[in-house]
């Protein structure tokens, strides 16, 4: 029984720990400068005179590349980790 | 005098041929103006400045198309991928040719119409020809084996950092009497050759005649909506990315 009891509380530690560990890994893998790049590139589209509907399709663009890449880049960890 | 006979004869056929034609199938060129930002644009970060510059560069890979007959036309772009180009930087070239956008074009009703597809949403933007006021000049040039004139007209965009005037200078052919061009830009007394709006020139590679009649097809459906409304909705749009990205971090 006691045994029993040994072998749950290790299964809950280790679930507990990998949980805190992939949290911190998905905050490092987070997409937070991508949405930074895309507005960042949007005021500069729209400071050179185009339109709203042209800016927001260039930060389209680049967030949707920074997030894949984001995606691959967990993917890989993941894979080789 | 055998030469001179056998010259007028091809181009009195090759011009005959290009006035008979029901319908015309012309290629542009597109050729970037010059950097997207310019070095006297302070306030960008260099990083997005060099990647949008090399980006820009690869504009001149793309080739836009438009099927003409004498009343109708549609433009749209043939993006094939060039497979040594960087994927991003692909990928900035046909926004930066609005490659998400098609034109077709009315004489007869006055009507340009730009469908476009945005926020997973189809919609389809009205405009009269005639409200495009262009400004017919003297000036001209050879393209080809075309004698070209100079017209030019302007529009103006607003977005939250200001009001900005932007000129478009087309050069056109009354040789060949299809009175349209890139872009929807289209009313002038001949096909347009060459124009050059928002720091790109679209110049003509290759212009087909056919004889056969053709059917100017249909733009696909799509919400109406004006200008004006599809800039006021991409503004939301970015705006909203920005609580979804403190959310995020």
């Amino acid at each position: 029984m006691k045994l029993k009891m040994l072998s749950f509380l290790a299964v809950i530690l280790f679930a507990g720990s990998s949980f805190e560990n992939s949290s911190m890994l998905i905050q490092s893998f987070g997409y937070g400068h991508c949405y930074d790049l895309a507005e960042s590139i949007e005021q500069d589209a729209m400071d050179g005179g185009n339109s709203a509907e042209f800016s927001y399709n260039l930060g389209t663009a680049m967030m949707e590349d920074c997030i894949n890449d984001v995606n691959n880049a967990a993917a890989e960890y993941w894979a080789t980790h | 005098m055998k030469l001179r006979f056998f010259v007028l004869f091809i181009s009195f056929f090759g011009f005959n041929f290009s006035v008979n034609a029901q319908y015309i199938i012309v290629d542009y060129k597109t050729i970037p103006n010059g950097d997207f930002i310019d070095g006297k644009d302070k306030n960008n970060n260099s990083s997005n400045k060099d990647l949008l510059n090399e980006a820009f560069k690869v504009v001149r890979l793309l080739t836009m198309r438009l099927k003409a007959s004498q009343n109708e036309s549609y433009y749209w772009a043939t993006t094939d991928m060039n497979s040594d180009v960087d994927e991003l930087h692909f990928k900035l070239a046909k926004v930066f040719v609005e490659s998400n956008s098609e034109y077709r074009c009315d004489l007869k009703n006055d009507l340009t119409s730009r469908w476009c597809e945005m926020f997973g949403r189809n919609f389809i933007i009205n405009n009269k020809i005639s409200d495009l006021n262009w400004t017919l000049t003297n000036e001209k040039k050879e393209i080809g084996k075309y004698t070209c004139y100079k017209a030019y007209c302007s529009y103006e965009i607003v977005n939250p950092s200001g009001t900005f005037k932007k000129n478009v200078t087309a050069w056109y052919t009354s040789e060949v009497p299809y009175r349209f061009g890139p872009k929807g830009y289209s009313g002038l007394p001949g096909l347009i050759l060459e124009l050059t709006d928002n720091k790109i020139t679209y110049v003509v590679k290759n212009i087909s005649f056919y004889k056969e009649d053709e059917i100017i097809g249909d733009l696909p459906k799509g919400e109406l909506i004006t200008q004006e409304v599809l800039d006021e909705l991409s503004v939301n749009a970015m705006q909203n990315r920005r609580p979804k990205r403190k959310n995020k971090k």
